[in-house]
């Protein structure tokens, strides 16, 4: 069944069709929810889905569904961030920290340290940047979807993420490359 | 791409923010303790969640599962057994019943003001109305219209008059039917009895005691939510619907 089959069938009402569409997103959504509202990935993600569910009937069909959804994920996630005082640290899955692979090999233990640095400098960026970077890298969406999902021109985005790049290799004591 | 962006996207899938199972499902405890507190979140949806607050509903504990809807309306399958809620554990409604004088011109008369929406009727078919109440804790209002065979229940299901309501039934003894009411998505309820829960203008869950009627026939008109409740055919209730 193709996207605009299901987005059709989601509008009339057809939950199925909605939740299929939902389902196809779900990495994604939780990404973002995760990398921008500081771990409160799942509150975030529901309370997004919940009002793209609402929010359907404004939905153009010749739009892609994902970065329509996204959208609303990253402004629920925004607000959301600027909601609540607490933060988060963001983390590894568990099965992926070095405490895991003790008995693992070095090279793992060292891509689980290197993983957690880059996320630990992802965190650090200014809300903006650390939003473009979870929808263009996180979710992998192209320039164009990411300037669509957060309403700025695909020039910016550009801009933003070079930016971005280099603010997270001075973080990482990298090279500019 | 370069390096740093191919180990960022890398990164995307080492992230631990869950698996997200419970993106399509309503956690109660959340909902009603917080998050449907706020008012916006209490103008945001209309629930009807078919399953169970496991024990009750006032401290309602975790109950998720996968949801789906019509319209504004979310609804929740549980296989857990519905537990009872007594009823008179919590008033049902603020009723300004009139039963049976209600006025044949326009029984809507002394309510219209309390509804944040335009009450309809059923046809001339169903009979003369027995009674009119309203639940003003629910945000817009909630009409019940009575009539001999069933009830008609109407309350806002979009706009900032949303409520968010709960209908409560037990999975292994209510089979849930889609339906069509004039071409829309409906649902069609029908076994055991069910109960109804709606979150107030406080936000707090009250048991709706009153319709715990049997079979019930769920659908949206425009900007309303109805549901017939008391017709046991699902061919008469359907009929009714569409005549609305």
């Amino acid at each position: 069944v193709e996207e605009r089959d299901l987005v059709r069938a989601a509008v009339d009402g057809d939950v199925d069709a909605f939740t299929a569409l939902v389902d196809s997103c779900r990495p994604s959504v939780m990404r973002v929810a995760y990398a921008i509202a500081d771990g409160e990935a799942d509150e975030v993600a529901h309370d997004a889905v919940t009002k793209a569910y609402r929010r359907l009937s404004t939905f153009r069909s010749e739009r892609s569904f994902r970065p329509w959804l996204l959208a609303i994920v990253a402004n629920e996630a925004r607000n959301h961030r600027r909601s609540f005082i607490r933060r988060e640290a963001l983390v590894l899955k568990v099965a992926s920290r070095p405490a895991e692979a003790v008995d693992g090999p070095a090279d793992e233990l060292a891509r689980n340290e290197r993983r957690q640095h880059l996320l630990d400098a992802v965190a650090r960026l200014p809300d903006r940047d650390r939003e473009i970077v979870a929808l263009r890298y996180f979710c992998e969406m192209s320039e164009a979807e990411t300037a669509a999902a957060i309403g700025v021109a695909p020039g910016t985005v550009k801009s933003r993420l070079s930016r971005a790049l280099v603010r997270l290799r001075s973080e990482l004591g990298e090279d500019d490359r | 791409m370069m390096p740093l962006e191919q180990e960022l996207v890398e990164l995307g899938g080492f992230l631990d923010h869950g698996d997200g199972s419970h993106l399509l499902t309503v956690p109660y405890e959340r909902t009603a303790r917080s998050a449907w507190a706020r008012p916006l979140r209490i103008a945001a949806a209309i629930v009807i969640a078919i399953g169970v607050f496991v024990g009750s509903f006032a401290p309602a504990r975790r109950a998720v599962a996968r949801w789906f809807g019509i319209g504004a309306v979310r609804i929740i399958p549980s296989p857990t057994t519905l537990p009872d809620v007594p009823t008179t554990a919590v008033p049902s409604t603020t009723v300004a019943a009139k039963p049976p004088t209600v006025a044949p011109d326009d029984p809507f008369a002394d309510v219209r003001s309390r509804l944040a929406f335009t009450p309809v009727l059923a046809p001339a078919s169903a009979g003369p109305v027995q009674a009119i109440e309203v639940d003003d804790s629910l945000p817009g209002g909630l009409l019940i219209v009575r009539y001999v065979r069933f009830s008609l229940v109407e309350v806002s299901s979009t706009g900032e008059t949303v409520s968010y309501m709960a209908k409560v039934v037990d999975t292994k003894t209510t089979s849930i039917e889609d339906v069509r009411v004039n071409g829309a998505r409906g649902l069609w309820l029908s076994g055991a009895p069910h109960q109804i829960a709606y979150l107030d203008s406080n936000g707090e869950f009250r048991a709706d005691t009153v319709r715990r009627e049997g079979n019930v026939l769920l659908w949206t008109k425009g900007l309303l939510t109805l549901r017939i409740e008391g017709l046991a055919d699902k061919a008469q209730a359907l009929a009714m619907a569409e005549s609305i």
